[in-house]
């Protein structure tokens, strides 16, 4: 593929992109645009090749999930090195809900949100990637980096759990 | 592949919220160019060297201390102790004291017979 193709590539999935950063970053949009960033640079300057064994699609998120990996590495050892963790414990941005995302959360999103927040890590990535992403259940197993038995365990746990949660919320 | 009908409500409500998330999506010229807004950046560093240079005045300190001390003499620090535990009273000493304490204290002289007494 060749440097213009591929940035036209990126740029037709930036917007899916981008949502699976934010959720891979747990709701913190700074950081999810930092780690996408650092992807396209990845791609861009042949770092991480697309080989066409999968679609582009799955192969782009399993870039952007890696990034979210090495980063959070990364700022775990800087943490050891600097003390930084206190710092980092006060900023917590999973606590902290974007401001921006406030103003314009509708209700929907606000008991979607809520619900998937109650949800282990694996079955929240499994929901986003089946329902948000419409992948399938295989193309799902392919960017999460695990064997299509055990993604279907999530999928098939989180969406039971996931409704019931909804149901729930919607009671109240 | 068709979805299945309990399915359905799931991705109607994921649809919504990525109608909302691509209204809002940052510009791929900017994300691609890295110049994301980050507003806690310089207060970050300024934490990051404000640590470090008290750690620097810290160990300085230390430095300082220990030299200007100079070695230590273990004799004379357990002599010092030993007169800190020698002269030390407790504060209910008292208690202890009995009336006429004082005439246990002395010695009564038995040898001279008083001038007055009717036994001379």
């Amino acid at each position: 593929m060749t440097a213009p193709n591929l940035e036209a590539d990126l740029e037709r999935e930036h917007p899916r992109g981008f949502a699976w950063a934010v959720r891979c970053c747990d709701g913190d949009r700074s950081e999810a645009e930092d780690v996408l960033h650092l992807a396209y640079l990845k791609i861009l300057e042949g770092r991480a090749r697309f080989d066409g064994r999968s679609a582009f699609r799955t192969w782009f998120f399993g870039v952007i999930r890696r990034t979210v990996l090495e980063q959070r590495r990364r700022r775990w050892l800087q943490g050891l090195r600097f003390g930084e963790w206190f710092a980092a414990r006060r900023e917590d941005h999973r606590a902290v809900p974007d401001p921006a995302a406030l103003a314009v959360a509708s209700d929907t999103r606000e008991r979607l949100e809520r619900a998937l927040g109650r949800l282990s890590r694996r079955q929240q990535e499994m929901m986003h990637l089946v329902f948000y992403q419409d992948l399938s259940i295989q193309e799902a197993a392919q960017v999460l980096g695990m064997p299509v038995g055990t993604a279907r365990t999530h999928y098939q746990r989180g969406k039971a759990r996931l409704r019931g949660l909804l149901r729930e919320l919607e009671a109240r | 592949m068709s979805t299945p009908p309990e399915d359905r409500e799931l991705r109607e409500l994921f649809a919504q919220t990525r109608v909302e998330d691509f209204g809002r999506t940052p510009p791929f010229a900017r994300v691609r160019r890295g110049q994301a807004p980050r507003p806690l950046a310089p207060r970050r560093v300024g934490l990051r060297v404000a640590l470090a240079g008290g750690v620097a005045m810290l160990l300085v300190a230390v430095g300082a201390l220990t030299v200007l001390r100079g070695p230590r003499d273990p004799d004379a620090e357990a002599l010092a102790l030993a007169h800190q535990v020698s002269a030390w009273r407790s504060p209910t000493d008292f208690l202890l004291d009995i009336p006429g304490a004082e005439y246990l204290r002395t010695i009564p002289d038995i040898g001279e017979v008083p001038p007055w007494y009717p036994l001379h």
